[in-house]
């Protein structure tokens, strides 16, 4: 089995280290990563701005790059759903529309495309730690009823002490360019964020929605409070190898 | 109270809400203590999601079928007895009601709490017309003494402490009191002269029901009934979309619609009025009005993206949920309407060039769609509102990113030389064109410009070849 | 615009919109099943009343009944009341209505101005939902809608017969009360638990506007 890999601009330059791990995740669990050459941005940031017409055009980059048939795994909630999107840029009937819709339905993100492959369940994962979980207002929601894959994955970390944080769930106040024209306020969420996730004394800030990772991160480190900020795709390949975390030596 | 339109400057607004810490401390409790509220209701809700599906269905069938099922209301309402008004904007609504109180002499005016009498600035008009007007909704009552505008769909006075409640009272009314309960008290008496020398009632309407010609109010002190019971005058003013088809509809709209608000199974009253009272009967109004009012709702009914706004009912569980409303409350948002159905409805129903900035102040997380019982996809409306506000002219930034981003090479060169200029991005604040990165700047470290991962990619490859 | 104008103006644009875009709304999933009135069901109505701080009374017989329409009195220290009229006198409580409340002054209904002094009001419920523990009450001639509104503390009597599980039966309780030429009643209420508000730093307070106190009586037989 294959998966092409569609990683985030944000994770591309700023967080590689999340995109080494979804390989390495993918790969221990028998998928053959690929990554399609031309990656920049899906489109996310034309769209929420309200230009679609550049929205378009670069989603219509996206359907090119991911052409060839098989799952397109992504470890970003928010660019999957740009992606699953896709469909309403385009007129129904059109054949870019059946290639959105296409494509759309193949794009998963990277915990709901993991914690859906026989074996994942089986994982001898093993880590020690005390990790915050931010659950991203971005993920995809989980099975009706059921708990969402990222927490499920995490869960079936043995030695992992999973802490939420008091409305764990609700946005961290990044939203992209809202953060920007609205940074009051922008600002004020992450503080409440920062203060209800740091009361809980985590060593590790984990999520599995790089623009998230960052805005919190980002405003612990000017706290002075920084701790190491993952992706759920980098615990899950540190708790499956022997040595020591990386981000642990530090 | 009438409030003044400043959705021009909700950008400002907003940060000046956020740095009232009274403010944010009240609204922390009150949205949390609605939402707790609610939650429990519907954890003991059986069959929650059908009740919650066939609200929306009874709710947009209504839409669907919106111009019948008025002409449909008017003729069944009409044959109840009630006097049909439409208005096609403020100026008219204002000018029906205002019209309707000088012809029955109306002196002392009683008034439910009702949104769409604030979106037509009623008050001053009847207040000019002569009358004297009071709210009589307990929060209503309390931000119209004030002088304020309320803050809140279904708690107008939330921002308030009993102790500014207290002293309201003492300069306003000269009536004395430090507790809730004695505060409680001394409106309920001083209100209930008002009722009982009333000459007309104004309220709005939860609903009207085609079938029947009634409408259904929904409350929980008592003041709406009185409103409709003492005075010999009763005017509803509604909103044209708020028509439900049959009393079956009507029905099921109730089943939700209290515990979306407040958590409870059943609000304290619901009124069903059809017509004017019957011959024999000793109380309720002699002479019943609905006024029709559109201001600007019949030109939505023709999107059908931005039309699901006009499914909303206003429970405001919204409103409660969304950690922009959280943080900076109801008046930010600079008119009647706040939270992100309010965000919805001011940029539908006001003129665009004072709404610009609303649908941008959401970051998109989707915790009103969640939340609604009906369903209605905010964060949608509020792209497609961005979309519509752009106007088909891209924000610079994202032009020039979107330019760069569709060219791989050129992209992959700027950020190659950015990450050997400033891999720290101390020099992201002096980007031209973004306004707010040095804010952001100033409370995240900006992310660290690393060896890409196509890179570290190409280079695992190459090791793992030899 | 002319009120005319405006009316075709409205309908007009609706219109458009609607030809323009049209749309249907999805047919609803079935309702999901009343809980059945069955031999609890007094327990049930208790159970969903006592949250809301109402205190039902079961009366098995109309003596009962006249028993807990005097203690009520008495607990309630009132002095005056108010009362539906052949509604409340088809009980055929023993001596008539107002022999258990033979201390009280009775105040004639009129307009609400008469009944500002009552303490007491009493009404009986054409409806009672399980579900919520709602009372319906239908405005007729000598059934005032103030009876239940005016006076600080009121109480509703509910015959065994009106109770049904929830309302979804709201159509066909209104159906019921018809007036012989069609039409419907001019104004029927749900009353659930007493006037309440929390507009004063989210504070519930009992009593507002309305009844600040509830009391219900349950009639153990067809009425």
């Amino acid at each position: 089995m294959h998966a092409h890999l569609f990683i985030p601009c944000l994770v591309e330059d700023c967080q590689p280290e999340a995109a080494e791990a979804v390989v390495e995740v993918l790969e221990s669990l028998g998928v053959e990563a690929r990554h399609p050459a031309g990656q920049t941005c899906c489109g996310q940031l034309a769209y929420k701005t309200g230009d679609a017409k550049n929205a378009r055009l670069l989603a219509l980059r996206y359907l090119e790059i991911f052409a060839a048939p098989g799952p397109v795994v992504c470890p970003s909630g928010s660019c999957v759903k740009m992606v699953r999107t896709y469909p309403e840029l385009f007129a129904p009937g059109t054949p870019d529309h059946q290639r959105a819709v296409d494509l759309a339905a193949r794009t998963f993100e990277f915990c709901e495309f993991v914690a859906g492959l026989p074996g994942a369940d089986t994982l001898n994962a093993q880590l020690q730690v005390r990790a915050c979980y931010h659950g991203s207002c971005q993920m995809p929601p989980g099975q009706s009823g059921g708990v969402d894959a990222p927490r499920r994955l995490l869960s079936s970390v043995r030695g992992l002490t999973l802490l939420e944080a008091d409305r764990d769930d609700r946005c961290c106040g990044f939203g992209g360019i809202f953060s920007l024209q609205f940074s009051a306020v922008s600002q004020a969420l992450v503080e409440d964020k920062c203060r209800e996730i740091m009361v809980l004394e985590p060593e590790i800030l984990v999520s599995a929605e790089p623009s998230c990772l960052m805005n919190i991160s980002g405003h612990l480190a000017r706290l002075g409070k920084g701790i190491p900020a993952l992706h759920v795709a980098q615990v899950l390949a540190a708790s499956l190898k022997k040595e020591t975390p990386a981000w642990r030596r530090k | 109270m009438m409030m003044e339109l400043t959705t021009r400057h909700f950008r400002q607004q907003s940060a000046s809400a956020c740095r009232d810490s009274n403010l944010r401390a009240v609204l922390d409790h009150a949205t949390r203590y609605f939402m707790g509220k609610r939650g429990a209701a519907l954890e003991a809700f059986a069959g929650r999601d059908e009740h919650f599906a066939r609200a929306r269905s009874a709710r947009l069938n209504a839409l669907s079928r919106l111009p019948d099922l008025l002409e449909e209301l008017e003729r069944n309402a009409t044959a109840a007895g009630v006097k049909v008004h439409w208005a096609a904007d403020a100026a008219e609504a204002r000018a029906i009601i205002t019209g309707i109180a000088k012809a029955a002499n109306v002196r002392v005016i009683v008034k439910g709490k009702s949104m769409v009498t604030e979106e037509i600035e009623l008050n001053p008009a009847l207040e000019a017309a002569g009358a004297d007007v009071w709210e009589t909704d307990l929060g209503e009552f309390i931000v119209q003494l004030a002088g304020e505008p309320p803050s809140h769909i279904i708690a107008p006075a939330i921002h308030k402490s009993r102790a500014e409640v207290a002293e309201l009272f003492a300069e306003k009314l000269n009536l004395h009191g430090q507790s809730i309960p004695e505060l409680t008290l001394l409106a309920r008496e001083a209100l209930r002269e008002k009722f009982l020398c009333a000459d007309m009632g104004i309220t709005g309407a939860n609903m009207a029901v085609a079938e029947t010609g009634s409408v259904i109010l929904v409350e929980n002190e008592g003041n709406i009934r009185m409103s409709t019971t003492c005075p010999p005058v009763h005017v509803a003013l509604m909103s044209l979309e708020k028509v439900a088809a049959t009393m079956q509809d009507a029905a099921d709209i109730l089943r939700v619609l209290p515990r979306s608000a407040t958590g409870q199974k059943m609000s304290s009253y619901v009124s069903v009025l059809t017509g004017p009272r019957k011959e024999g009967e000793t109380d309720g109004a002699r002479e019943m009005h609905l006024v029709i009012l559109d201001n600007g709702r019949s030109e939505v009914l023709a999107d059908p993206v931005l039309r699901e706004a006009l499914a909303c009912f206003r429970c405001g569980a919204c409103l409660n949920s969304c950690p922009v409303y959280q943080t900076i409350g109801g008046h930010a948002y600079g008119s009647v309407y706040s939270g992100p159905i309010g965000t919805l409805l001011s940029s539908l129903l006001l003129p665009q060039d004072l709404t610009r900035d609303l649908p941008f102040g959401c970051t998109l997380c989707g915790a009103c769609a969640r939340t609604c019982p009906l369903g209605i996809n905010h964060p949608k409306l509020m792209l497609a509102l961005r979309q519509r506000v752009a106007n088909g002219r891209a924000n610079p930034v994202s032009s020039a990113h979107s330019l760069l981003a569709r060219h791989p090479l050129a992209y992959r060169l700027a950020v190659g030389v950015a990450r050997t200029l400033d891999p720290n991005l101390h020099l992201l604040p002096r980007l031209p064109g973004m306004p707010g990165l040095s804010e952001f700047v100033d409370s995240r470290r900006p992310p660290e410009l690393k060896k890409p991962f196509a890179a570290r990619r190409r280079k695992t490859k190459r090791e793992q070849k030899q | 615009m002319s009120a005319t104008q405006s009316r075709a103006a409205i309908l007009d644009t609706l219109r458009k919109g609607l030809a323009a875009a049209p749309f249907f709304a999805d047919a609803p999933p079935a309702r999901p099943a009343s809980i059945s009135v069955g031999p609890d069901a007094w327990e049930l109505l208790a159970g969903v009343l006592g949250p809301l701080e109402v205190r039902l009374r079961l009366a098995r017989t109309p003596a009962e009944a006249a028993v807990h329409v005097a203690d009520i009195a008495r607990e309630r220290q009132a002095a005056t009341y108010t009362r539906w009229d052949a509604a409340l006198n088809a009980l055929n409580l023993p001596g008539g209505f107002d022999a258990a409340l033979s201390s009280l002054e009775r105040l004639e209904p009129g307009c609400c101005q008469n009944l500002a002094r009552a303490d007491l009001g009493f009404v009986l419920a054409h409806a009672a939902l399980l579900e919520s523990g709602s009372l319906a009450v239908v405005a007729a001639p000598g059934q005032h809608r103030s009876a239940s509104l005016l006076p600080p503390a009121s109480v509703v009597l509910v015959p065994r017969n009106a109770l049904l599980p929830d309302v979804s039966h709201l159509p066909a309780l209104l159906n019921r009360h018809r007036l012989p030429a069609g039409a419907l009643p001019a104004c029927l209420n749900l009353i659930t638990g007493p006037s309440s508000t929390a507009d004063i730093e989210l504070v519930l307070v009992r009593g507002v506007h309305g009844p600040g106190t509830l009391d219900v009586i349950g009639l153990d037989w067809d009425v």
